[in-house]
């Protein structure tokens, strides 16, 4: 099977390492396809939980699981809280379907709907359909440097991408992208993702817990954790389509 | 022969400069008349369908809210609705009480999404409030608990949807996630107010508070009192001290005219009727002084022969002035009739903006009915009469200033 990427909603969970990448020599871009590379994924099926909190002090957790091909398909199916049970995510390449069990319905996410955030997280539909590839659509530069980290400033080539202007810090041994800042045309920060566990599994190295925390609503985050993933799952193209959306999430 | 029988008579010596005279002070008042009339219309036309459609003659809501009440979002409701409006109906003065959620969404139209906002009611609560029956064009009203749906016309016709449809689309939840719903249009309604037959679409309470997780909540309470608009402020106290009595907190009954700035708003147009007035009343005086000073002048050697034959200066200005108050009086009759023919006339038919305003997204009723009164005639009757005395001034001091002797050698 060719090798497929992963949703940019699973960038910020599920940054793998490969061994043997890392040098004390690589430019920015270089740092940019590893995490590119790194983020390069035949296919998973996982388990989460998503906790919102929200500036009222209240908190909803979700839980949810779902398969990945690469950048090019998911699916994902709430699991909990009961109201949102069933509720079924499709990712095609960057279009993004939402089926509801409750009344029947499917729907295409379009619009100003995919700048609003998942589930009232601070995750958008957006950052869930775009690819990721950051090394296609960023001009980068290196700000900073240790032993173990390095920080760089991107700048978008078309600055109608969600954020014009990330800073990143990442994990020199893991590849892994442990903080990343998000700023809009501005250059005023919007949204920061920092990871807060990074397990292996096997010879990868995986975000498992990632913090997104919103710069514009004070006191508002989201933390996204894999609580259970295996790797190279045999799916057929015909597992990611609207019928199958319709049909189950179970396969 | 008395003054006021001299002043009748000279009156009618020339018909056609007394005719004018008549016409302009008939023109100013039937003028005022129609203007105070169509504004109050106006303005009372608009509080009522505000208090109706939007504020109620009190709105409970949350504290937080008052400061920006049409700009709610759900997560700001209130909750335990149903305890409050426990609380709320066991107070005598409130006739009726309806938990209210507004909520935007954007319907896939055939030629793109359409923004609209959709208002869910207990229709059975909306009695004397939006009276929804009243509006229905096509079909009938939702149920209290069922999944339909009542639709703007125009925004039906942009949609597509017919009665019997299904309509479904998603709206934020309280929380920020998307709740689906799918509902049968039961009825259109055309409410004349344009940016409702447009862009807004009711549903029924529950089903609404289940897809916008919003169970046994509401954006607000709104309420229809005993005593109507006046009493709102009075009864808004009472309603609050039995809130706050029942141990709720951070809750308001806000009474209408302190819901946003709508009040303030329109408040202004009252004093802006004032205003035409006195410019109507302008217009009208200089040309009242005009006819009246060229008949003054016409008059010359009379004059002078009265003030030969024992008239003096008072006599003179009272007689001038005198002429012109009966030719006000009559002038003011006229106009009074004119101009409470034609606002009771458009009052019962209305003046309808409806098409010079179609494009616009007015939040108010697009056909005014004037509304003439009795302070309405006082007001106009005023302005003739004040019209007519004050044009007579000047022209009366020139004729009481004529010197007999000279006056009389005057061609």
């Amino acid at each position: 099977m060719k090798l497929l990427r992963y949703s940019h909603m699973l960038v910020l969970i599920l940054c793998v390492h490969i061994p043997g990448t890392a040098s004390a020599e690589k430019s920015a871009l270089d740092w940019l396809n590893a995490l590119d590379r790194n983020q390069v994924m035949e296919s998973a099926k996982y388990t989460a939980v998503m906790t919102v909190h929200l500036p009222s002090g209240q908190e909803r957790v979700f839980k949810m699981k779902g398969h990945v091909v690469g950048d090019q398909y998911a699916l994902m199916e709430y699991l909990e809280p009961p109201r949102d049970a069933g509720t079924r995510y499709l990712r095609r390449d960057d279009q993004l379907w939402i089926y509801f069990p409750r009344v029947d319905r499917t729907m295409l996410v379009q619009g100003h709907m995919l700048r609003e955030g998942v589930q009232g997280s601070d995750m958008s539909y957006e950052d869930m359909t775009q690819s990721s590839s950051w090394a296609d659509k960023y001009n980068a530069t290196i700000t900073a440097e240790t032993d173990s980290t390095v920080e760089i400033r991107m700048e978008a080539k078309d600055m109608t991408v969600s954020y014009p202007f990330r800073e990143i810090t990442i994990d020199k041994a893991r590849n892994v992208a442990t903080r990343v800042l998000n700023f809009d045309a501005s250059q005023y920060p919007v949204k920061e993702m920092s990871v807060e566990k990074i397990q292996q599994f096997g010879a990868r190295w995986f975000a498992t817990s990632t913090m997104i925390r919103s710069h514009i609503t004070v006191d508002k985050w989201t933390r996204f954790e894999i609580t259970g993933i295996e790797f190279d799952v045999p799916y057929s193209e015909d597992d990611f389509t609207k019928a199958a959306l319709e049909r189950t999430a179970d396969f | 022969m008395s003054i006021t029988h001299l002043a009748f008579r000279n009156t009618r010596r020339r018909p056609g400069r007394s005719l004018l005279t008549t016409l302009a002070i008939a023109l100013a008042v039937a003028a005022a008349t129609f203007m105070d009339a169509y504004v109050e219309g106006a303005v009372n036309g608009f509080f009522e369908s505000y208090v109706r459609i939007e504020a109620g003659h009190v709105k409970i809501m949350p504290e937080a809210a008052v400061d920006r009440v049409r700009m709610l979002s759900l997560d700001q409701g209130l909750t335990g609705v149903d305890s409050l409006l426990h609380v709320i109906e066991s107070i005598p003065a409130v006739k009726q009480a309806s938990p209210r959620i507004r909520f935007g969404v954007l319907l896939d139209g055939p030629d793109g999404a359409i923004p609209a906002y959709g208002t869910a009611v207990t229709p059975s609560r909306e009695r004397g409030l939006i009276e929804l029956d009243d509006w229905v064009s096509e079909g009938r009203v939702p149920a209290d608990d069922a999944d339909e749906l009542l639709i703007g016309y125009e925004l039906a016709k942009k949609l597509e949807l017919n009665v019997g449809d299904e309509l479904f689309f998603v709206a934020s939840t309280s929380y920020g996630g998307l709740g689906p719903g799918v509902y049968t249009v039961t009825g259109t309604f055309r409410s004349g107010i344009s940016q409702l037959d447009r862009r807004a679409f009711y549903v029924p309470l529950a089903p609404a508070q289940y897809q916008l997780a919003m169970e046994d909540r509401a954006l607000n309470i709104t309420l229809m009192i005993d005593g109507g608009m006046e009493a709102a402020i009075p009864v808004a106290a009472q309603i609050q001290q039995a809130i706050d009595e029942a141990g709720f907190e951070h809750i308001k009954a806000v009474p209408w005219q302190q819901q946003g700035s709508m009040y303030e708003m329109m408040a202004p147009a009252r004093v802006f009727t004032v205003v035409l007035m006195g410019l109507l009343g302008i217009i009208a005086l200089v040309t009242v002084v005009n006819t009246v000073l060229m008949s003054v002048m016409e008059r010359t050697r009379e004059i002078g022969a009265l003030r030969a034959m024992g008239f003096d200066r008072r006599t003179v200005i009272r007689l001038v002035m005198t002429e012109s108050a009966l030719v006000g009086v009559v002038g003011t009759i006229l106009g009074l009739i004119i101009g409470m023919a034609v606002s009771i006339w458009l009052g019962r038919v209305g003046i309808d903006f409806s098409e010079i305003v179609k494009t616009m997204d007015l939040p108010m009723n697009t056909v005014f009915y004037p509304e003439p009164s009795l302070v309405t005639a006082i007001k106009a009757s005023l302005l003739g009469l004040v019209i007519a005395v004050l044009a007579a001034w000047y022209p009366a001091r020139v004729a009481a200033r004529l010197e007999p002797a000279k006056a009389l050698r005057s061609v």
